[in-house]
């Protein structure tokens, strides 16, 4: 009877009901697809929060390699080591057109790769011990479901199809930009983001990175 | 009127049970409304093939007094048809969604019943004379020629095996966009209200070619709808005054002195949303599947998806008692929600005196909540439990880790098995608990 409560998989539920309902005898139900929507906005509304999550964990580990590749500027010895600002800036450039060569380079895009190996941080001011594994596909992953969204909810404002009002044949399209709650969430997360990005500065200043 | 039992001095026994005894249960056989009217004598069932079944007790017989009569089928027929909707390229299904009884005023006996989209009344009338000696027509019918007539006589009605005919007096039909989820007659016994998603019309039961709109609560733009209405009753009497049920969990009362649109309410009742309880799920456990006034008109009851509330007319903040249904049910929302049990509509009702209130769950068990003595009360509806006269035993679901003898686990309940509609007779303890194709009726015992 348990299942897992999981936001992805009750986003997929959600559709797949949507979806059937438009062939079920009867014509679609209003009632019960509006119940749907809600539990896919709430899916959502989780989904987007974990993964906003995660980008602030990927800053974090990003702003702790700025820093050492700064520390290991002042010693310029291991060939290595000189890499990892790659790394640093394939993350933070990823989003931008510029094709530079250094984005291309091998390090950035393995996973195994010795320079994007994992990280233990101690964060003096919790004490907490955090071990990060290379996470730069991830990052990559969140950046183009960023853009996913943006270019489905662009669509569905300019949909034609809204003016409908007695055939509810294509609930798809309301959830992208209607139901009220799901437009109040862009300002929301916006608000995540700008907390984050203030956070990290004051409290990763003063952590250790071990190798 | 025997007083309405609470649980803690009624025993209820099987009685009858209704339908096919088989486990293959085909889909138009589906009980999807019942109802008593207003005296009790008469039960009527409405199907997912667009049948309505009405049911008549037997008087009660002087052999034996401590008896009461059995109900036997008393008229059949076709109330709804499917339909197709060229326009919008939409089927339109025969279930009945709802059967109200109108109050009688002659020999006949009249209801309305509704599908998705077209309101019928229906007239029931008995047959048990028929006319005799006519003298232009032979006994098979054929007409006689004049010329061959020579005396002329007068027909006689003599008796006849009683026919029960019913006849549809009025359509109401092409008044609803969205589908309709209630209808409810109003005490001045000339109007009714029949209520969609998005819109309740006012109707006269004699005119058939119009109704007023007095709610409308469909948006401007559909992408901003938020809640659609559930249910809708008159006040039992108080004629200008009616009820109806959002998904929302709200329930406003409106009051058609104020304004011929009543998209204002007069009073709204709400119980604010416990934040520890918030899950995926919440809307949907929130949204009010039934709402029923009590008979004496000061109390009404709503049902969502895990609980009864029982609200008092001059009181919007909170309900005034509530009830947990299957409160069990909680931690598996999300399976319930993969299997779609979670949108079923569970309907309530009261008895006749308002001190008791029931309602159906999974498993074929439906629960009884006595208000004077606070307690309540599980029982099951199954073949097993069917001796005639057998009392009816209580039922435990064990919620914990230990279960002990007799009591059922909360995995182990069957959720194709349900009891949405129960109907409490108006005047005496007798129930009608409708399984998805069976008809269980249950009494007090006797003495």
């Amino acid at each position: 009877m348990e299942c897992a409560v999981d936001a992805q998989s009750l986003i997929s539920i959600s559709l797949m009901k949507i979806h059937n309902s438009r062939t079920q005898r009867g014509g679609i139900k209003l009632h019960k697809n509006l119940l749907v929507s809600y539990v896919l906005r709430n899916a959502r509304q989780v989904f987007i929060k974990e993964k906003y999550a995660e980008i602030y964990r990927m800053q974090q580990y990003d702003e702790v390699l700025t820093v050492c590749s700064e520390i290991q500027q002042l010693n310029p010895l291991e060939a290595e080591e000189e890499e990892q600002p790659r790394a640093a800036c394939c993350v933070e450039e990823e989003a931008s057109a510029q094709p530079a060569a250094r984005c291309r380079t091998p390090c950035a895009l393995e996973p195994s790769s010795a320079h994007c190996s994992k990280t233990t941080v101690l964060d003096l001011d919790t004490h907490v011990v955090t071990t990060f594994g290379s996470s730069i596909s991830d990052v990559e992953e969140v950046s183009d479901f960023c853009h996913k969204r943006a270019k489905r909810e662009d669509c569905c404002f300019s949909s034609p199809e809204f003016t409908d009002t007695a055939n509810i044949s294509n609930l798809i399209s309301i959830f992208g930009s209607g139901f009220s709650g799901l437009l109040s969430r862009q300002a929301d997360l916006e608000q995540i983001c700008s907390k984050q990005a203030l956070a990290s500065l004051g409290a990763w200043t003063r952590a250790i990175v071990a190798f | 009127m025997r007083p309405g039992g609470g649980s803690s001095d009624v025993q209820w026994c099987f009685s009858q049970v209704k339908g096919a005894m088989d486990d293959d249960v085909a889909e138009a056989d589906i009980i999807s409304t019942v109802e008593f009217n207003q005296s009790g004598e008469l039960l009527a069932t409405g199907d997912k093939g667009g049948r309505v079944v009405i049911f008549q007790q037997e008087p009660e017989s002087k052999n034996q007094p401590l008896r009461r009569g059995e109900y036997n089928v008393y008229s059949t027929f076709q109330s709804h048809e499917p339909e197709f909707d060229y326009l919008k390229s939409l089927e339109i299904e025969e279930k009945i969604n709802k059967i109200r009884w109108l109050p009688q005023k002659n020999a006949a006996h009249f209801l309305l019943s509704t599908n998705d989209k077209t309101i019928k009344l229906w007239k029931i009338s008995e047959r048990d004379k028929r006319p005799e000696g006519y003298n232009l027509k032979e006994e098979d019918g054929r007409y006689k020629d004049p010329n061959t007539i020579t005396a002329l006589r007068v027909p006689v009605l003599t008796p006849m095996d009683l026919m029960v005919e019913a006849s549809p007096r009025r359509v109401f039909a092409n008044a609803h966009t969205y589908h309709i989820n209630s209808i409810s007659i109003n005490s001045d016994c000339e109007t009714y209200l029949s209520a969609d998603d998005l819109r309740i019309n006012l109707w006269h039961q004699e005119i058939t070619d119009r109704s007023f709109n007095i709610v409308d609560i469909k948006p401007a733009n559909m992408e901003d709808l938020t809640e659609v209405i559930t249910a809708a009753e008159f006040h039992p009497n108080q004629c200008n005054t009616f009820v109806y049920s959002s998904s929302k969990g709200t329930i406003r009362m409106c009051d058609m002195r104020a304004s011929a649109l009543c998209d204002k309410h007069t009073k709204l009742f709400e119980e604010p949303e416990d934040p520890n309880n918030r899950s995926f799920f919440s809307e949907i456990i929130s949204s009010i599947s039934d709402v029923k006034f009590s008979n004496n008109g000061r109390y009404m009851m709503t049902r969502d998806y895990l609980s009864i509330k029982i609200w008092d007319l001059c009181m919007e903040t909170r309900p005034v008692e509530t009830y947990q249904v299957h409160e069990y049910l909680r931690s598996k929302l999300c399976s319930l929600y993969e299997n779609d049990c979670i949108f079923d509509k569970f309907e309530c009702c009261w008895n006749g005196n308002d001190s008791v209130v029931m309602t159906g769950s999974y498993n074929n068990f439906f629960r009884m909540f006595d208000r004077g003595y606070q307690q309540d009360v599980t029982y099951e509806a199954s073949r097993e439990n069917s001796r005639p006269r057998s009392i009816l035993k209580p039922r435990k679901i064990s919620t914990g880790g230990k279960r002990k003898k007799d009591e059922i686990s909360v995995d182990s309940l069957d959720f194709s098995k349900k009891i949405i509609h129960t109907a409490w007779h108006p005047l005496d303890n007798i129930i009608a608990v409708a399984t998805t194709n069976n008809l269980y009726i249950f009494q007090d015992k006797l003495n």
